[in-house]
């Protein structure tokens, strides 16, 4: 598990956009649209600043305490959408099953959460039409 | 026989009876000129074949596109598969799904999905003086500038079928981007839209460009300078009439 979060490059293209970023996966063939803190958080991800190094950087910045409970929702965020190299080792307390705990809501205010929206990237035809591509399902295993 | 031509940038090759050359060759794309220095064998190849019952099958490649019918739906079918492949593989333009007008020579996007009420919106603006750009596809340059792709707009009336309008006044040059709006119709709904950042723009753009599977190197950045230089804004409507005036509101 590491402590200091590296970002993904591999199969990534990104682009900062007036402080936010979109984040195309070719791996996964996703678009990840990251709103300004969550941009903040993804670019200190440099695999050698340390987490209570980034929340201290953090409170810094925003002039907030308790850095680290917006810190740590966002770090899960991007570790969900794959952005980070290494798996982290995020206390579950920090953040609830959607990611954001009350702790944070009081540190930062609605207006400093992360926040992403991902989308799959639509086939030729799909770009066209309503039709959204299909999942891949794993297949079910049934045990008798 | 084979037509062979490149369409921004893309070769193609189309291999039809002799007899159905002039017909074939009316359905290219815009700007695709004949290039007899396309070998087949380096194109993407779409033939038109002459069934034992009388109807035309559409294939590209190996791969049979839609069902076996009479000429003018074979052909139809042939173009729309055609311009897809150009869009998806073409290196020097950016395909966007979405309608174009140029108003006051502004160019205002309408990207959307099939039966999202684009063409309806796109031919009201040009009936309240729009000049028209495509109802099809948003064509950008590597610099996000836009250009014309003026198809006949393909209207849905009331009894299901379909009517072709080409507007008279049909666009030339490229122009800015300076309004996108994400439309979509809803009976009954009030046109309240409201305005995205330059990033959600790329997102919602993202949700509608052929080729960013294919080759997002090239589009992600064009898609972001369009971001740049265009407000935007999504929303539903009801009527045409309150979403035209707002989009043509100076």
């Amino acid at each position: 598990m590491s402590q200091q979060p590296r970002a993904r490059k591999d199969q990534l293209i990104s682009e900062e956009v007036a402080g936010e970023c979109v984040v195309y996966d070719s791996r996964q063939k996703k678009a990840h649209h990251l709103n300004s803190t969550l941009t903040w958080v993804w670019s200190r991800c440099d695999g050698a600043t340390s987490i209570d190094a980034m929340a201290a950087a953090f409170e810094r910045q925003f002039d907030i305490k308790n850095g680290r409970d917006i810190l740590l929702p966002g770090l899960k965020q991007l570790a969900d959408c794959q952005l980070l190299e290494n798996p982290l080792d995020i206390p579950y307390t920090a953040a609830d099953e959607n990611g954001i705990s009350r702790r944070a809501m009081v540190a930062g205010g609605s207006v400093l959460m992360p926040a992403v929206i991902s989308m799959v990237a639509p086939t030729p035809a799909a770009a066209q039409s309503d039709k959204k591509p299909k999942p891949k399902i794993p297949p079910i295993k049934i045990k008798i | 026989m084979t037509i062979t031509a490149r369409c921004f940038g893309v070769p193609i090759a189309v291999r039809c009876r002799p007899v159905d050359l002039e017909s074939v060759s009316a359905h290219l794309p815009i700007d695709c000129t004949p290039d007899d220095s396309v070998e087949p064998a380096g194109s993407f190849t779409f033939d038109l074949q002459l069934q034992g019952n009388g109807l035309f099958l559409v294939k590209r490649g190996s791969c049979v596109k839609g069902l076996p019918g009479p000429l003018p739906s074979a052909l139809r079918i042939l173009q729309k598969e055609i311009h897809i492949c150009v869009a998806e593989h073409s290196r020097e333009r950016v395909f966007i799904h979405a309608g174009v007008v140029a108003w006051k020579n502004r160019a205002i996007i309408l990207p959307g999905s099939s039966h999202a009420g684009k063409s309806t919106l796109v031919w009201s603006l040009v009936q309240a003086g729009a000049v028209y750009y495509s109802d099809e596809y948003a064509v950008f340059d590597e610099n996000g500038f836009i250009y014309p792709f003026p198809l006949p707009i393909s209207l849905r009336m009331q009894n299901g079928e379909r009517r072709m309008i080409m507007p008279d006044r049909a666009g030339a040059a490229p122009l800015a981007p300076d309004l996108i709006a994400f439309v979509r119709y809803r009976p009954g709904a009030i046109w309240r839209p409201h305005a995205l950042t330059p990033a959600q723009t790329v997102l919602q753009l993202l949700r509608h460009s052929i080729a960013i599977r294919r080759n997002p190197a090239f589009v992600f950045p064009v898609l972001t300078k369009v971001s740049l230089k265009a407000r935007s804004f999504v929303g539903m409507r009801g009527n045409t009439a309150e979403t035209v005036a707002w989009l043509s509101t100076d």
